[in-house]
């Protein structure tokens, strides 16, 4: 049946009421909406590393805390690029050195960020190809508890179990994580960590030291080891 | 007066923003049309306001020495100097900014960005780090765009003009020339991505409409800057003995600093419960249980957004569930300096939700769309909140209005 011309304009322009009235609502919608307030790369590219915390003094003065836990405290600065003995994997990377203070061994933490799933895998190649030549590789689990200090009453504070690539060698041995989306399922964020020691040593003497950083470090949930080289 | 409380404002609020965005394109449009019809002379009123290159210098001496004195992590730039490197123009020539590279014996650790007219701030940005324009490798991959560009309509390159529209960013404008070096166009590369700009979409960039709001609404508060400046520097020229900074400054110690998981507003929220935890509500949960019981509790998306009122929703929810019915979370859609001060001054650290937020005194990255915990202010000659911003563990401050909006959830026992 044929509506009349007036009813047809009526109908029409009710349709597009409802569609500006839906965009407007789409408008307001993403207009409004708070965040995701996503960090930029050149936060991401130290994402892992543990940061030295910042607190205000008596005068109001910003004082850093270098000291992580217990004996271990940052050398220096978190540096950018790659540092010796690994490769330059990606251009977005950090590391930076903690000492420990009372045995005086040397830790070394490094970040590589990435922001494609094909720069990642290109990575993890390069890296593991490296890694065979230089120095031996093994499977290793890490046991983290899920807070700094676990409470007995909290279910949710079982020790977060870290599968993960073991590396010994004369320059630094340690351990490697590839942690994948971490932030959100949403974004495309890929990393390479690498929590090691300093100098030849024997890694099982060190490992708890390792794990009180990576404790201090970004929640490494569904953290994977490397994948094993071609 | 107290601020509206966002259930009430927020329809006003709405239609504010929405009139705002409306009337952003025709301000920016107009203001383009206005800068098109003017003859750029001596005489003009553009030129009226211009900044010298000497001027520019000696406000970046001034504020270098004042950064050093009370930035965190800026203390070597006390006793510095600068040195002019670089000017910046608009998209119509006339002069935007000047650079000046921070030198202390005798090595680059910096540089301050001076606005070229008083109708913008005297200080736009600082930062430890290089401008876009003296890295190598941008300026190589900008070169070899605009060369392929030109090459496609047979034309040569010229030499590139550094253009500032706004914090961040950062453009180089190259001409193009016919065979017969006659100048017949230009491109316009990105300098941070780099990449070719249609320079219709600069036109109409919410940062110029952005910078036009800011002349009309904060022009006395601009003009009031410079006139300190100017005093300052007449004392200064005299050989008198400079003033400190002088002003008054809060801080609230003890706030955590958690990285950004799930989302800012409920990271900020649990560095703002993470406080209270330590300051008699002891039963909170630790930083990830927390974020975590945040974010559902506030509806956050899985992309990490949150409706602004659904913050201070979300963090009462929280505090009942762990038996704190009593503390008393609102937002506050009209969020004025002198309220952050006293939030600050009665050791309440609180939740600031910005709109189009710009970058933290010597940061790199734009703020955007953010949430951050408020830990402190600074009044100076600038208004400037101390903030947590979920992006490491520092202290960093922006400068009070540096939004397009901004809203606060207060949390008060």
């Amino acid at each position: 049946m044929k509506l009349p011309e007036n009813k047809r304009t009526r109908m029409v322009l009710f349709l597009i009421l409802i569609a500006v009235g839906v965009a407007g609502i789409v408008l307001i919608t993403d207009f409004l909406t708070i965040g995701p307030g996503y960090p930029p790369t050149e936060a991401l590219q130290k994402w892992f590393i543990p940061q030295p915390g910042h607190e205000y003094g008596e005068n109001g003065s910003v004082i850093e805390k270098r000291t992580i836990y217990d004996d271990i405290v940052l050398v220096g600065e978190i540096e950018e690029g790659s540092p010796p003995p690994f490769p330059d994997l990606s251009r977005y990377c950090s590391y930076a050195t903690y000492a420990d203070s009372g045995a005086g061994e040397r830790y070394l933490v490094v970040n590589w960020y990435f922001n494609t799933t094909a720069a990642h895998s290109q990575a993890e190649k390069e890296l593991c190809q490296y890694l065979q030549a230089s120095g031996n590789l093994s499977s290793a689990e890490l046991t983290l508890p899920t807070e700094p200090e676990p409470s007995q009453d909290d279910p949710g504070s079982r020790p977060l179990s870290i599968p993960a690539t073991k590396f010994e060698s004369d320059r630094s041995s340690g351990y490697f994580m590839v942690v994948e989306k971490p932030l959100t399922s949403e974004h495309d964020d890929y990393f390479i960590v690498y929590f090691g020691v300093v100098g030849p040593a024997a890694l099982s003497d060190h490992t708890a030291a390792l794990e009180g950083l990576m404790l201090r470090s970004y929640p490494f949930h569904g953290a994977r080891p490397l994948t094993p080289c071609p | 007066m107290r601020g509206i409380h966002m259930k009430r404002g927020l329809p006003v609020l709405l239609v504010l923003l929405l009139a705002i965005s409306a009337l952003l394109p025709m301000t920016c449009a107009a203001a383009m049309n206005e800068d098109s019809q003017t003859n750029m002379t001596e005489n003009s009123p553009k030129w009226n306001n211009t900044v010298s290159e000497d001027t520019a210098r000696s406000v970046a001496l001034l504020k270098i020495n004042e950064i050093g004195e009370i930035i965190p992590g800026f203390g070597d730039w006390q006793d510095a100097y600068v040195e002019y490197s670089t000017t910046y123009y608009d998209l119509d020539g006339i002069p935007a900014a000047y650079s000046c590279d921070v030198i202390k014996k005798e090595q680059y650790i910096g540089y301050i960005l001076v606005s070229a007219t008083q109708k913008n701030y005297p200080v736009l940005e600082f930062s430890k780090g290089f401008t876009p324009d003296k890295d190598s490798d941008l300026m190589t991959q900008s070169k070899d765009l605009a060369n392929s560009f030109a090459k496609t309509c047979k034309m040569n390159v010229g030499k590139a003009k550094f253009l500032y529209l706004g914090a961040t960013f950062y453009y180089a404008e190259f001409p193009l020339t016919d065979s017969e070096s006659r100048k017949q166009n230009r491109i316009i590369i990105d300098l941070t991505t780099p990449s070719v700009i249609d320079e219709n979409s600069l036109q109409v960039s919410i940062d110029q409409a952005e910078l036009t709001r800011q002349q009309q609404e904060k022009e006395q508060e601009i003009k009031e800057l410079w006139n300190v400046l100017d005093t300052q520097m007449n004392v200064s020229d005299q050989g008198m003995v400079m003033e400190s900074v002088t002003g008054t400054s809060g801080y609230i110690s003890g706030v955590p600093t958690y990285l950004w998981q799930l989302g800012c507003s409920p990271t900020v929220s649990a560095m703002v419960l993470g406080y209270w935890d330590g300051h008699g509500y002891p039963n909170f949960p630790q930083e990830d249980s927390l974020i975590q019981e945040l974010a559902t509790a506030m509806g956050t998306t899985p992309e990490g957004s949150t409706w602004p009122w659904d913050i201070d929703d979300g963090i009462d929810e929280v505090c009942t569930n762990h038996g704190y019915s009593s503390m008393d979370v609102s937002d506050d859609a009209w969020m004025t300096f002198d309220e952050v001060k006293s939030e600050v001054d009665a050791q309440r650290p609180f939740v600031i939700s910005m709109w189009s937020g710009g970058t933290p005194i010597g940061g790199e990255s734009a703020y955007g769309d953010h949430s951050v915990a408020c830990v402190g202010y600074h009044d100076y000659t600038e208004d400037w909140v101390s903030i947590h911003d979920t992006w490491d563990t520092q202290i960093h401050n922006i400068v009070y209005g540096n939004w397009l909006g901004a809203m606060a959830t207060w949390v008060r026992p």
